[in-house]
Formats: C-alpha cells, sequence, structure tokens
C-alpha cells in the first residue's frame, strides 16, 4: 500500500514545491527562495522528482 | 476406484481454485482506480498541500506578528533634546533717564537657529511663524512644498522637504506600534500630525530589516534596504552589500526593506534593478539630496487617468531632480501620499502598515 502511495505523495509535494517556485519568481516579495544560486539546481530536482514518480505511477498500473 | 475419484476431485477444485483466483484478479482489477479519479485525487492533494502552506504562511505567520512573535526591540540611536527655535531677547537693561528724550534704536534680535540644518537651511525656515498655503508648508523646522504633475498619461506627486533637525521626519505605524497592525493613511499621517506623509514599506507583510526612529524591531534580510543614518545620510544597498552587524554598528536612524534601489553610486538611474516588479505601476519612492534636504514622490497608477510608472521611469525621474540617492517603496495599491491631512493620491482604499512622515512642531499660532 505504502509503495503504491509513496509516488503519489513525492509527485504532489513536488508540484507545490513547483507552484511555491513559480510565485516567487512571479513576485520575489513573497520571499520563498532567498539565494539565487539555490533556484536552479532546486528546479532541477523538482523536475526530476515529479518525471520520476510519474514514471513508477505509470509502471505500477501496468504491473 | 479412488484413483478416479482423485482425479475427478482434484479437476474440480483445481477448476474450483483458478475460477476463484480469476475472481480475485477480476476483483483486484476492478478495484484498480481509473486514471482520471486518481489524477483528480492528486490534484486535489496537491490543492490541501497548498492551503495548508497558505495557512502557515499567511495567517498564523500573522497571528504570531499580531502578537509580537518578534525580536525585542532595541534602541540605537537617541537624538539630542531640540533646543526651541526662538528669537533671542537681548539683555534687559535699566533705562537711562538722562537718555530719555532721546530715542534710542530697536535693537535687532539674533535669530538661534534650530536643529542640525537650520542654519544651513536658514533661507527655508521662518522665525517661528507657520505659514501655509495650498501647495506649501513652511515654519521654523520644516519647508515643504508639494506639487502635483501631469504628463504623458501619468498623475505623480513631488513633495520636495527641507527639516532642521531629523527628529522632524519620523516612520509612523499604523494602530500606533510596531506590528499592531494596519491603518488608513490619513488616519496614520493625522495620527503624528504630519505635513506630508508617504506610504512605506509594508514591513508587515515582509521580512526585512526594521529601524525606525532609532529603533531596531527587526534584523532578518529581505531586498535592498534604505538607511537614513543619524547624521542625515541617506545611503541604499543590495541584500548582497547588507551585512546586518555593520547596519547595526552604524547607528542607522532609519531602515527601510523593500526597494529596489533607483540611483547609482554617482546619482545617476540605474537601468537593472533588483525587482521583477519592473512595468508600469503606483509607486512610492524617497529621495535623498543632502542631510536635511529630501523629497517624496508618489505616482497614480492602474486607473484611466494614470497609467503608473515603470521602475526605469522613476529611477530617471529622481535622476532628473537631481537627487544623490533614491529608494523605491511598496507601491501598488499601497501607494499613497497624504499631505496636510488629507490623501492628495489616488485612494485604492487600502490599509498599510506605516508610513514615512514630516512632522513639525509650531512654536507659535499659525499665520
Amino acid at each position: 500500500m505504502f509503495n503504491r502511495l509513496l509516488p503519489h505523495i513525492c509527485l504532489d509535494v513536488a508540484v507545490i514545491f513547483l507552484v511555491l517556485w513559480v510565485l516567487d519568481r512571479v513576485n520575489s516579495a513573497m520571499n520563498f527562495l532567498t539565494r539565487d544560486v539555490f533556484k536552479i539546481p532546486f528546479l532541477v530536482f523538482l523536475i526530476l522528482v515529479i518525471i520520476e514518480s510519474v514514471i513508477l505511477i505509470a509502471y505500477q498500473r501496468r504491473k | 476406484m479412488s484413483t478416479e475419484y482423485n482425479e475427478y476431485a482434484e479437476d474440480v477444485y483445481g477448476e474450483r481454485r483458478e475460477s476463484v483466483k480469476a475472481k480475485k484478479k477480476k476483483k483486484k482489477r476492478k478495484k484498480r482506480m481509473p486514471v482520471g479519479k486518481m489524477i483528480l485525487l492528486d490534484l486535489l492533494a496537491i490543492c490541501a498541500g497548498l492551503i495548508v502552506f497558505a495557512l502557515f504562511h499567511h495567517v498564523l505567520f500573522y497571528w504570531g506578528v499580531m502578537r509580537g512573535e518578534d525580536s525585542e526591540p532595541v534602541v540605537l540611536v537617541t537624538l539630542a533634546p531640540q533646543p526651541t527655535p526662538a528669537q533671542e531677547q537681548p539683555p534687559e537693561t535699566q533705562p537711562d533717564q538722562t537718555a530719555l528724550s532721546e530715542p534710542t534704536p530697536e535693537p535687532t534680535p539674533t535669530r538661534v537657529y534650530s536643529g542640525m540644518w537650520g542654519e544651513k537651511f536658514a533661507d527655508k525656515f521662518t522665525d517661528g511663524e507657520v505659514i501655509r498655503t495650498e501647495d506649501s508648508y513652511q515654519s521654523a523646522n520644516v519647508n515643504a512644498t508639494f506639487q502635483r504633475f501631469s504628463e504623458d498619461g501619468v498623475i505623480y506627486f513631488i513633495a520636495d522637504v527641507y527639516i532642521s533637525d531629523l527628529r522632524y521626519l519620523t516612520t509612523a505605524f499604523g494602530r500606533g506600534d510596531f506590528n499592531a497592525g494596519i491603518e488608513n493613511m490619513e488616519e496614520i499621517a493625522n495620527g503624528e500630525n504630519a505635513v506630508v506623509a508617504l506610504s512605506g514599506d509594508h514591513y508587515f507583510g515582509n521580512s526585512g530589516v526594521v529601524v525606525r526612529n532609532g529603533t531596531g524591531y527587526r534584523w532578518s534580510t529581505f531586498q535592498d534596504v534604505c538607511v537614513l543614518l543619524s547624521d542625515g545620510s541617506m545611503v541604499t544597498m543590495t541584500n548582497a552589500e547588507l551585512d546586518v552587524e555593520n547596519l547595526k554598528a552604524s547607528q542607522p536612524y532609519q531602515v527601510w526593506s523593500f526597494g529596489p534601489e533607483l540611483l547609482d553610486d554617482e546619482g545617476h538611474a540605474k537601468t537593472k534593478f533588483n525587482s521583477v516588479v519592473l512595468r508600469r505601476n503606483p509607486r512610492s519612492a524617497i529621495g535623498y539630496f543632502e542631510p536635511g534636504h529630501y523629497c517624496f514622490v508618489e505616482v497614480d497608477g492602474r486607473i484611466a487617468e494614470s497609467r503608473g510608472m515603470e521602475m526605469a521611469q522613476l529611477a530617471q525621474l529622481f535622476e532628473s531632480l537631481g537627487c544623490t540617492s533614491a529608494y523605491n517603496l511598496d507601491g501598488g495599491q499601497s501607494a499613497g501620499i497624504v499631505w496636510q491631512g488629507k490623501l492628495a493620491s489616488y485612494n485604492y482604499n487600502r490599509a498599510i502598515s506605516d508610513m514615512i512622515c514630516i512632522v513639525d512642531e509650531p512654536t507659535e499660532s499659525e499665520g
């Protein structure tokens, strides 16, 4: 059960952070992310998590 | 017989077992959630997550702010007591009876200049009376002129201010105290009896350094800061340049955190800004010429009569005014300027958390 739920949790959390990342870009006064050097690696990480989660969910459904 | 029976039983039970397995599989297949429903549930979970985040980031944060869960305020600068501006009276002398017949010339009183810049800007201040007109205010401590401009579909206001001492430039909090809340602009300005008041940096909604009237309230960094030092000079600096310990040591009188800074070190308009809100908007900004001489600029925007200013246009305006330093404050619908007790700019009906005020202490009845 947990194995099947985990990719969904990862996907949801990653999308939440992606929304916050975009909000921070649109209005830096939101002050979610303060260091520029951290922003791009963080975005890459989020995208990778989303891709990995989708692949895992699809794989589990096929199985 | 028994072997036949066994074979028969195996066939029957085997089939049954297979049919049970098939049913289970079917059941399992039936249990599998449709893709649409799964995506919908994921979206709901994402929305719930964002709502919980907003709850913590906005609602509970403000509750904490309202309860004053922040660092203790520290007094950094105490301004020296201000001598009352008055005319120095010549020493009383005993009347000389023999000279009564001859009229003695009236002795000219020696003027006493008040504050740090009273003598420097002597021609700007009066001897004590207060002279008010529709667009100017002059007293022993404050000289302010207020102008409204309408150019290229943009309405903006400039208040040019001379003060005799730093105490006449103050910051007022909404509802009278740090983190006390937000309040109508006219109420904040009139609570301070301000000659002119400009909307501030909205410290309530950001996390930057807050130093007001010589007291430090918060030291977390946010964006570009504007520092008004106790000698009356005003400097702006980027977030990267800001060193909080050095800032504390410099004994700032006011620190505003919003930005961006608008002019470079040589007083030229910057072309790149530490902000993403660069397009036409209502603006509010403070400019500095020299110690004791400042200006407030408010730009109306987002209305049919006025489109607002781009950040670069605002910077150009301050350069053309001759400022050596200028700093953008909270704009949008929070921008506003109150002149002699009345909101002069467009009324967006938004309560704000702080205003920069020019105040006066009239010593004599109004002229």
